[in-house]
């Protein structure tokens, strides 16, 4: 307090927040709580927490689409090559290797990575329906 | 049943964790909500109304705040959104004005009840500032939780603070008799 009596600024908020201590809460009307769940009984469900997937759209539509391309490619390229045809469309292309295309490690890490990736996402989703009470 | 799981199984439709809910938070929300509207039927209908979009909503509540913070967003938002509803609403000049004390108030003060002298005192701030002042005395929150419920930014808040404080001691410096006010400064 300084010499005028008057309280400073530290003192103040003291006691400001004594007073309100002791004064509390405007206590909520009786009977609010079974008026309120009576609303919520009307109410929606609460609506579910949209979630971004671990594999965007976009990759999963690139991902076929790069399948649909390596397909064609093998298909034209492969021994026999007559017999694809899309070989009269592809003539240029350089020849191509499936049985080393399919042996690469880097193919096979690549699939590992996708499958578990994939496998991660439908077990978390599951589990997320599941706590929200989507069965 | 604690905070958290009282709101996971509300947020799938649980009424009766919701309740829990309710009961928890029901005299803060509605606190809050009278500090704004200073109209009880106001505030209990802005706190009905705080509750039932927080059910709808409370699954995007991501937990990255602490409930009560969220809540009162809802609560603060929901109470000047009514608020601003009754001034387009109100044609008398008199009626936008601040809350004049009733008679038991007013009598109550003359006795030197310091929560009758605190709420004629909180009545004479503007309803918005009103908010600020109990979210920080009474819910004892930070200015960044009071900026994430009010939307203003910190310095408008510590601003705000600091004019409601020294106009609120000055309220009751002159309402409240030499007693109690030596009683409060101790």
């Amino acid at each position: 307090m300084d010499a005028d009596g008057k309280l400073n600024e530290q003192d103040a908020d003291k006691a400001l927040r004594d007073l309100f201590r002791t004064s509390g809460h405007v206590a909520a009307p009786a009977g609010m709580d079974a008026r309120i769940l009576q609303r919520i009984a009307l109410a929606p469900r609460p609506a579910l927490k949209p979630e971004a997937a671990l594999l965007p759209k976009w990759v999963l539509g690139a991902g076929v689409a790069a399948f649909v391309a390596l397909t064609v490619y093998l298909l034209a390229n492969a021994d026999g090559a007559a017999a694809s045809p899309f070989a009269q469309y592809l003539p240029t292309l350089p020849s191509f290797s499936v049985g080393t295309f399919f042996s690469s490690p880097w193919l096979w890490m690549g699939g590992a990575s996708l499958a578990v990736l994939l496998g991660l996402e439908v077990v978390l989703e599951r589990k997320r329906l599941m706590t929200q009470g989507v069965r | 049943m604690n905070e958290a799981q009282a709101i996971a199984l509300a947020a799938t439709g649980d009424h009766g964790a919701f309740a829990w809910i309710i009961g928890e938070y029901k005299h803060m929300v509605h606190t809050a909500s009278y500090r704004i509207l200073r109209h009880r039927e106001e505030a209990e209908e802005a706190t009905q109304d705080t509750f039932v979009k927080a059910y709808q909503n409370l699954g995007t509540y991501q937990g990255g705040s602490k409930f009560s913070t969220w809540l009162f967003s809802i609560a603060y938002r929901t109470a000047i959104s009514q608020l601003r509803k009754r001034r387009e609403g109100t044609s008398s000049i008199d009626d936008l004005g601040a809350h004049e004390p009733t008679e038991r108030e007013t009598q109550a003060v003359e006795a030197g009840d310091r929560t009758a002298a605190l709420t004629k005192a909180m009545a004479q701030l503007p309803e918005e500032d009103a908010a600020i002042v109990n979210f920080y005395y009474l819910e004892e929150m930070s200015i960044e939780e009071i900026v994430t419920v009010t939307g203003l930014g910190a310095s408008n808040v510590k601003v705000k603070l600091h004019r409601c404080r020294k106009r609120l001691m000055e309220i009751l410096q002159h309402e409240l008799k030499e007693e109690a006010w030596t009683l409060m400064a101790n």
